[in-house]
């Protein structure tokens, strides 16, 4: 399990999150759920490492290793998150650069993820060559590749069109339940939230706070068809009730 | 092809307006030498043999310039990196760079004297402050989020330089070796016009005007432009293969 707890931050004394604190259990999906430009990617990149809190903490519970958390992220934008000076492959294998010295153990390991993600036929090919899902696809093999304690998602599925968007989802489940590691997605679509996620954390405009946070019990493995039960039903009301304030 | 056609007509269209002129002594003859004439010079200079040794001339000084002032210019780029290319070397480069290179030619002469070195210095320092103005503004490109996938994937210094960073700039040092290759050709030229050398094509030019066989001068004002328009061409076929991913 990891602990978020009371993290604060802010820019040039504007408060862009407010005591934000929530626990991610082991083999979670969180989504997170807010207006745009509310600091859920501020958050993200906290917990990554790669941006710093005025205050509070990210605590691991339950892991005797006191390293730093590792956190594999996959941006928004393919287009500047992959390299495209880099194949498929290349942009796989520089997941690994750092962790796998032996130059054939770290092919094998890129040989294993291009299999699992299917991606084969395009592993010689670069990001400008390929469509918007598979640069994306590649974006989250590289954060496989990566072996993290937990997996970072900014609004992975959004720069793409509807139906790459619900492919990827599905791909992305797929992996997902084979190994079952932490995720935190951050999102601007409550199906995609009900759909992937066990809770729903719903933040409120600037300064962020946490409004609510709202369960999903709608059992896995999950599909489309789910969506329009009534478990789904409820969920999304509930949704919509909370995050009036900035919905309307 | 089709293009590279058309581009021929017009070109014998041109000649042959040019040799009508000529020929009907609309334009003075001694000023308008028909283009059989230049042909038949331009056939002469190379039956001749001493051209070669002008082209060689000119391709040395343009080469040595090209490969130190780039060396130069690319690493005084780099040196801004840790200050994402700001600070006050740019007013400096900016400040040199609006002085036309030729009229520092007598500076250089007066410093380093009449021979091959203050003519490739000159060339060296043109070219120097064309890549490191480029390579600055590379730099001031550099995508964040690109620096946070090389944070995120744990690389190195080195590796983060030698895997995101260089070819992150890489675009815009490239399209600064268009603009210096271009620049450095006529600075070569003009040099060679203006200080006494044995060989070179400016030389030659200035030689067959003095001795007034225009025929022969057209002859090397035409190769010279062939030669640059070839030099470019190919810089930018090699552009295509080894950026690939400029504009992409």
């Amino acid at each position: 399990m990891i602990k978020i707890i009371e993290i604060n931050k802010s820019y040039n004394a504007a408060a862009i999150l407010q005591n934000i604190s929530f626990d991610i259990p082991a083999g979670q999906i969180i989504a997170l759920f807010g207006p745009n430009g509310c600091g859920k990617s501020t958050l993200l990149k906290i917990i990554a490492g790669l941006d710093k809190q005025d205050s509070g903490e990210i605590k691991r519970i339950d892991q005797d290793d006191p390293n730093e958390l590792s956190a594999g992220l996959v941006f928004q934008d393919h287009r500047f998150s992959l390299l495209p000076w880099m194949t498929t492959r290349q942009n796989i294998e520089l997941a690994l650069i750092a962790k796998v010295k032996n130059k054939k153990e770290r092919g094998e390991k890129v040989d294993q993820i291009i299999k699992r993600l299917n991606l084969g036929r395009h592993e010689n090919k670069y990001p400008y060559q390929i469509s918007g899902g598979l640069s994306q696809l590649t974006a989250f093999g590289r954060a496989l590749a990566l072996d993290p304690d937990i997996y970072l998602f900014d609004e992975p599925f959004s720069a793409l069109d509807y139906q790459s968007a619900v492919k990827l989802q599905q791909q992305f489940l797929a992996l997902w339940e084979k190994e079952k590691k932490s995720t935190i997605i951050v999102t601007h679509s409550i199906e995609e939230a009900i759909l992937l996620a066990d809770q729903i954390i719903i933040f409120s405009g600037l300064p962020a706070k946490i409004l609510a946070i709202i369960p999903n019990n709608i059992p896995r493995p999950r599909n489309l068809e789910q969506l329009g039960g009534d478990l789904a039903q409820g969920i999304r009301q509930k949704i919509i009730s909370i995050a009036q304030s900035f919905l309307i | 092809m089709s293009n590279w056609k058309r581009q021929l007509i017009v070109i014998l269209i041109i000649a042959w307006v040019w040799f009508l002129l000529a020929e009907s002594e609309i334009l003075p003859t001694l000023l308008f030498p028909t283009p059989p004439e230049i042909l038949y010079a331009g056939w002469y200079l190379f039956a001749g043999g001493t051209i070669l040794t002008d082209i060689g001339a000119t391709f040395m000084r343009l080469f040595i310039g090209l490969s130190i002032g780039s060396l130069f210019g690319i690493l005084i780029g780099l040196s801004t990196l840790k200050a994402k290319g700001s600070g006050g070397l740019i007013f400096w480069i900016d400040f040199l760079r609006s002085i036309p290179a030729a009229a520092l030619l007598p500076i250089f002469l007066l410093l380093l004297g009449l021979g091959e070195i203050s003519k490739i210095a000159l060339v060296i320092f043109s070219v120097t402050l064309i890549m490191s103005i480029n390579t600055i503004y590379g730099i001031k490109n550099i995508n964040n989020i690109r620096l946070m996938v090389a944070k995120n994937l744990l690389l190195n210094t080195w590796q983060a330089f030698i895997k995101v960073i260089f070819p992150e700039v890489l675009p815009h040092i490239s399209s600064g070796l268009r603009q210096a290759i271009s620049f450095s050709l006529i600075i070569v030229v003009v040099i060679e016009m203006l200080v006494s050398t044995e060989h070179g094509l400016g030389r030659r030019v200035v030689d067959y005007h003095l001795t007034f066989e225009i025929s022969q001068m057209y002859a090397v004002i035409i190769l010279i432009g062939i030669i640059g328009y070839s030099i470019n061409k190919i810089y930018i076929l090699l552009e295509n293969k080894k950026v690939h991913w400029i504009g992409k």
